[in-house]
């Protein structure tokens, strides 16, 4: 009985490496045609990513996202996507326990550069970006406001196609002039002692980057001071409802994405503009980092090809909110959402200067201001 | 005389007996490995001091940074106070609504029993903010109300405070629970009983302190331990009103561990070893208490199940408990749902405050279908496995004479020795760690066996105290004339149980359909809740149309739950 | 008649005690076979074990031809495949079902039809006198009631036997006397085998064909239930079974069939009895005079009597309508007496107690 089950198992691995060899053979070619063939090599990965048929992608957690991700790649692709929203704190080690268990499930996932370094890199779970590309508008370093940018020291895993500044410091109008806060000196006034709250850096997201921000701009002895001003600590939301009830006058922390529905709704919360110090740059959550063995090869490069092209970023940019890099999408439309895109506001090199997600700049700014944090805020 | 017994009993052990004794041996296995993987993985976990990607090594370092937190001893402190304190409140009260629900003859019982249900089904996030609304101090509607009238000056309540905690957790859960748990255990009870000690010369309210209480002690044990172990491990309602107030719980600080960025689940685990000692200690208190008693209260002979008249207290007891009721239900209902209308949860006086746009956009989203289809299908499974194997364990303890029962029981106290925050962390490694034998990771049975897994202290310990109240001979008779094992079990005890394994049931479908935690760990873009869909909202800065999931969760649960009554109405002991 | 039922060297262990000792039983078709004896001697559990409630950790249990226990050989017929009735002291009547549905149910689990589910459950109600009932639900009915409910639906799928565990202990006096004998005319009608577990020896001596007396898990004593009244061969069965006067003596002589015992407290009485033909006992023995105390003469003028007379003084005499219970002193001791009720005798009057000789035993002390 067993016999014949093996020979035809046999069979199979058979036609397997002959299928094998013949795409290998396949990538040889290519390069040679290459200049004017990607469309070919497109077409072919679109077709066999149309027979693979599905991808899972994690993501994350935004409606608008997930429902415009799955309608384009199901429309334009026929491939089903079966998105995982979650956190990059809560994916990545996920990911990380499953490539140690042998489980292969996500093809990609949209991940910052702290967690692609911390959980996935060092167990080699996942592959560099760059040899997906196969659209010339990707590929092409020309098509992005300050090139190619990898958040990661090697610039092979994490990359960021997003930069944007966010209005992270807000008043309440009916109680504070915009002109009484014009630099994060202004803070320190004692007027706005117990009045100013701050969305907890220990926690992480948006919190953490104004910290590491102030804590490389203004030192440590300022945010000693800061801090003796008995910031109220907490999380986005109550402390958006506590400005907006005028329990506090000014938030550190939350960015328009939470107040949209307060200003909305006609509630006298307003961003300070600019203050003097400027404000870091976020790349947001990052970009789409590859797993060692994606379960659906060709899908996944369809999806990266798609998300980094002009009409994948415009998507993403307006679904998620986070402004892209690529020059020929438009996102002069989003300053209106608090979003003020690096492209249309900032030099590279201020870029490079203010960031605080890159492998370097964790290192370097994050750090020491989370440590410091935790000093100031847990005795 | 002995040698030849111990003969005997090894000859017979030969026989049939291997094989009974096989089936429960093979359910203690699962049943161990179930739980005691996920705990061991945690321990072990603990003391991993090693960099990721590098090579494994062991250290004290996590416990020592979790022990170590400023404020870790206050926030014990204040853990225990305030889980003793409503414990102790909610038993209390809980006794004497499920006592006044079902045996006496107060109007609308029914009713109200159904809607303590509800008050349990409520989400506890939306019902917080919904109390914040009514009692801040500084904005709080009824404080401003009785701020405007005279003699009154300043805020007489605070939510934010001690008392603002606990009264936030009675209204939300933790009488609802009791209530839900003890009215159906304290309808078997046989009113002869009552009526003795009646005669004996004791009034209404001595024969329910002397009388009823000691002989429900079982289920009254277990649904105060069972609520103090959950008390222990709360942490969102204390995130929400103790954490700006500085008042610390020992679960936030696990939290903490947890949520923060980069998360140390070292330090998580080795703080949640703690809640193992606290379930080992009050085990083993309720294990000492109850050895050695008979607590059987439905026997084969008569039974009455008439209810004791109240006379005179009748209305005034109706009035008590519905004011109650509406105090646990209506308030917060009506927040969630009128919540669900708002452009901004709470604000009033804006210029529009009223919208349809929050349900409109959640019933246009794509994924609501298959969101709804998975919890149903997440709810039902769980609550199926889940009471089947409660209800195998229990019976198991309490009917047989396996020399492996009391291990048994004990195991199936373990999950709740896992803070939740943690469980979904611990059972995702369990089932990595089994995948390449049994490969359901990422299947929708995971999940299931996750909720099932999660709630299997309070099926089993719910349907146990259940059981003890059943007498022997019921079964025994049907085995006797003829049924099968199965037989007995479906004709027999299985609708004497039913208002028990309903109530279960709800609670593990309620979980399942509720949690996010454990499902947000090990569900797969195929087996999406809508619980998932609820924390997308949140997250996104969405909270009003996450509480139109969370109404629609509750929906869900209330309609299963009038199927649930409907179809149990059926069985139960008739009088 | 046949056994149908035998039971050899079964035992059974609850922890370090030993309920059941090596009991050997064999019931005959058709009777009905009572267990009497104390609370905790092991009936209750032997009957558990012949149902397949109980294991039993040594023996054999043979139900007609088929063996339904053998330990030894690793055999156990579960409960539902030995076709037996019983009925519990406490009825075991499911209170989530009505009357009707209570005794249908062996019925419903053997397939029978609908319609022959109705008949059989109507006929079984009013043999036990419940027609009409079937609608109630269960637990609404009187003790009486529930255990005639019990009855029926034990008897309603016509079992090869009937076990009954103590059912009329719950019922007051006289529901009792009713049942009983309902029950044993339900017996006679049936011609089913009853075995039947009481310590009420009143329940035992009436209804049974045969009656084994057990004490720590052994059996004292079997016979018909005159047998072991009248010749008990244990102390136990002696004192368990009925009344007993008892009178410490010794042995004076021995003469052919003819015993002469003369008693410890009362100087000069002196007793003849016929020799049982007892063994072990010898002239000089301490022993007891046993005798059933309505055998007794109590009187003012009982000279005609031959010996074996005693005097005494009434100390109580309590009239309970069909005879006198009365106290009477006789020497240092104070022993229980039944007189006819036309018979009035006063406290403190002195009578004559005379002893029949042919009603008197000899046990060795």
């Amino acid at each position: 009985m067993r016999q014949p089950i093996r020979s035809v198992f046999r069979g199979c691995r058979l036609i397997g490496a002959v299928v094998m060899a013949c795409l290998l053979a396949g990538a040889a070619w290519g390069p040679a045609f290459a200049a004017d063939d990607w469309k070919a090599e497109w077409e072919s990965v679109k077709a066999a990513a149309r027979k693979e048929g599905k991808l899972v992608v994690g993501i994350p957690p935004n409606s608008t996202l997930r429902q415009e991700i799955e309608k384009v790649m199901a429309e334009k692709f026929g491939i089903q996507v079966e998105l995982v929203l979650g956190r990059g704190s809560l994916l990545a080690p996920r990911i990380a326990d499953e490539f140690k268990a042998g489980v292969h499930y996500f093809d990609l996932v949209i991940l910052s550069a702290q967690q692609v370094m911390q959980r996935l890199r060092p167990l080699g779970a996942i592959q560099p970006l760059a040899p997906l590309w196969i659209l010339p508008e990707v590929k092409d370093p020309k098509q992005w406001w300050g090139g190619h940018i990898f958040s990661d020291r090697g610039q092979k895993f994490a990359y960021s196609p997003c930069a944007y500044m966010l209005d992270n410091v807000w008043y309440n109008g009916s109680v504070v002039k915009q002109d009484e806060v014009q630099s994060w000196d202004d803070l320190l006034k004692p007027k706005f002692k117990n009045k100013i709250g701050l969305f907890d850096p220990r926690i992480g997201g948006a919190g953490r980057g104004i910290w590491g921000f102030v804590w490389k701009a203004k030192g440590e002895e300022y945010l000693t001071k800061l801090a003796a001003q008995n910031l109220v600590l907490g999380k986005r939301r109550p402390l958006a409802d506590q400005l907006a009830k005028g329990k506090i006058d000014i938030s550190i922390g939350p960015t328009f994405y939470t107040f949209r529905k307060f200003v909305k709704a006609g509630l006298p919360v307003k961003p300070f503009p600019r203050l003097r110090e400027g404000s870091y740059v976020s790349v947001g959550n990052g970009g789409p980092v590859i797993m060692a063995k994606p379960p659906h090869p060709n899908a996944t490069k369809v999806f990266v090809n798609y998300l980094l092209s002009k009409e994948g970023q415009d998507m993403y940019s307006r679904a998620h909110v986070q402004a892209t890099r690529r020059l020929d999408v438009d996102t002069t439309w989003m300053p209106s959402f608090g979003v003020r895109p690096a492209k249309d506001n900032i030099k590279v090199a201020d870029f490079h200067a203010r960031e605080n997600q890159s492998e370097a700049s964790l290192s370097k700014v994050r750090h020491p201001a989370l440590a410091f944090a935790k000093k100031l805020f847990e005795k | 005389m002995t040698a030849t017994a111990t003969m005997g009993r090894a000859r017979l052990l030969g026989g049939r007996l291997v094989i009974r004794n096989l089936w429960f041996t093979l359910l203690l296995g699962l049943v161990g490995f179930l739980v005691i993987t996920p705990l061991f993985l945690l321990l072990l976990n603990s003391f991993d001091v090693g960099i990721p990607g590098k090579e494994a090594a062991y250290g004290l370092d996590a416990w020592i940074r979790g022990y170590e937190t400023p404020g870790i001893e206050r926030a014990i402190y204040n853990t225990f106070s305030l889980a003793i304190t409503r414990s102790l409140i909610a038993t209390v009260v809980g006794i004497f609504i499920a006592w006044l629900l079902a045996r006496t003859d107060i109007p609308f019982k029914g009713g109200f029993e159904f809607l303590f249900w509800i008050s349990y089904f409520l989400p506890a996030l939306p019902v917080a903010l919904g109390w914040i609304l009514l009692l801040d101090p500084k904005f709080g509607l009824i404080n401003e109300w009785l701020v405007s009238l005279p003699f009154i000056d300043e805020a007489p309540f605070d939510i934010y405070s001690y008392w603002g905690i606990i009264w936030v957790h009675l209204t939300a859960t933790t009488i609802g629970i009791r209530v839900m748990l003890l009215t159906p255990a304290f309808r078997n009870l046989d009113a002869a009983l009552e009526e003795s000690s009646r005669i004996a010369g004791a009034g209404t309210m001595q024969t329910l302190v002397r009388i009823i209480v000691p002989i429900m002690m079982p289920p009254i044990l277990i649904a105060t331990i069972l609520g103090l172990i959950r008390s222990l491990e709360a942490f969102e309602i204390e995130l929400i009103l103790g954490v700006p107030i500085g008042l610390d719980v020992f679960s936030t600080k696990i939290y903490e561990f947890v949520v923060n960025e980069p998360p140390d689940y070292s330090s998580a685990a080795a703080l949640g070893s703690f809640f193992l000692v606290v379930l080992l200690i009050l085990v083993g208190l309720q294990q000492y208490y109850l050895r050695g008693k008979e607590y059987t209260t439905v026997t084969g002979r008569g039974f009455s199940a008439r209810p004791i008249p109240l006379g005179l207290w009748k209305w005034p007891a109706f009035a008590l408990v519905l004011i109650i009721v509406l105090t646990v239900t209506a308030i917060p209902t009506g927040f969630v749902f009128v919540g669900t209308f708002m452009q901004l949860f709470g604000y009033f006086h804006i210029a529009d405050p009223w919208t349809l746009d929050n349900w409109r956009q959640v019933l246009a989203d794509p994924i609501l279908i298959r969101s709804f289809w998975n919890t149903l299908k997440l709810g039902i499974g769980s609550a199926l496995v889940g009471v089947l194997f409660c209800c195998l364990i229990a019976y198991v303890v309490v009917k047989t004479r396996y020399a492996g029962k009391e291990l048994l029981d004990f195991l199936s106290w373990l999950p709740y020795s896992i803070p939740g925050i943690l469980l979904g962390l611990a059972l995702i490694w369990t089932f990595l760690l089994i995948h390449q034998v049994v490969p359901i990771y990422g299947t929708m049975l995971a999940l299931i066996i996750a909720m099932a897994l999660s709630r299997l202290p309070l099926g089993v310990q719910v349907i146990k105290a259940f059981l003890l109240q059943i007498g022997n001979e019921l079964e025994e008779s049907s085995r006797v004339c003829g049924g099968s094992w199965f037989y007995t079990f479906r004709r027999v005890l299985f609708p004497l149980l039913s208002p028990c394994l309903i109530v279960v049931g709800l609670l593990i479908f309620i979980t399942a359909a509720r949690d996010i935690g454990t499902v947000v760990l090990l569900a797969t873009g195929k087996t999406r809740t809508l619980s998932l869909l609820m924390l997308d909202y949140t997250v996104g800065a969405e909270l009003e149309r996450a509480t139109v999931v969370a109404c629609m969760i509750v929906l869900m649960v209330v309609v299963g739950a009038v199927l649930a009554r409907a179809l149990g109405g059926q069985f139960s002991i008739r009088s | 008649m046949a056994s149908v039922l035998s039971l050899q060297g079964v035992s059974k262990w609850f922890g370090d005690v030993k309920a059941v000792d090596r009991l050997s039983l064999e019931i005959e078709e058709g009777s009905v076979f009572t267990l009497l004896g104390p609370s905790g001697c092991g009936k209750t559990t032997t009957l558990r074990m012949i149902a397949g409630l109980e294991w039993p950790d040594e023996g054999e249990i043979v139900l007609k031809d088929r063996t339904i226990v053998s330990v030894e050989r690793g055999i156990f017929v579960n409960p539902e495949k030995r076709n037996m009735g019983m009925v519990f002291q406490s009825y075991a009547i499911w209170p989530h079902m009505t009357v009707f549905k209570n005794v249908a149910y062996p019925l419903q689990l053997r397939r029978h039809s609908q319609r022959e589910i109705r008949e059989k459950v109507l006929r079984a109600l009013e043999l036990v006198g419940l027609a009409g009932f079937e609608d109630r639900p269960a637990p609404n009915l009187s003790g009486g009631q529930q255990q005639r409910v019990a009855i029926a639906r034990a008897l309603v799928y016509e079992p090869e036997v009937l076990l009954l565990d103590e059912p009329l202990s719950n019922l007051d006096a006289k529901l009792r006397e009713q049942m009983r004998l309902d029950l044993k005319l339900l017996q006679l009608r049936l011609g089913i085998t009853v075995v039947y577990v009481t310590h009420d020896q009143l329940e035992a001596l009436s209804l049974s064909d045969e009656v084994v007396v057990m004490n720590h898990g052994q059996v004292e004593q079997y016979g018909s239930a005159r047998e072991l009244y009248d010749e008990a061969s244990t102390p136990f069965v002696r004192d368990f079974v009925g009344k007993t006067v008892l009178l410490k003596g010794r042995l004076r002589t021995v003469e052919g069939t003819e015993l002469e015992v003369a008693l410890s407290d009362i100087p000069d009485a002196v007793f003849h009895c016929p020799n049982p033909g007892m063994s072990g006992l010898d002239v000089g023995q301490d022993v007891f005079l046993s005798v059933r105390p309505e055998d007794v003469e109590v009187g003012d003028d009982l000279d005609g009597r031959q010996g074996n007379l005693l005097q005494g003084v009434v100390e109580t005499a309590l009239y309970v309508g069909e005879r006198s219970e009365c106290q009477i002193r006789v020497g240092q001791q104070s022993i229980l007496l039944y007189l006819p009720r036309h018979q009035v005798v006063r406290p403190q009057q002195a009578v004559s107690v005379h002893l029949p000789r042919q009603a008197v035993k000899l046990w060795p002390a």
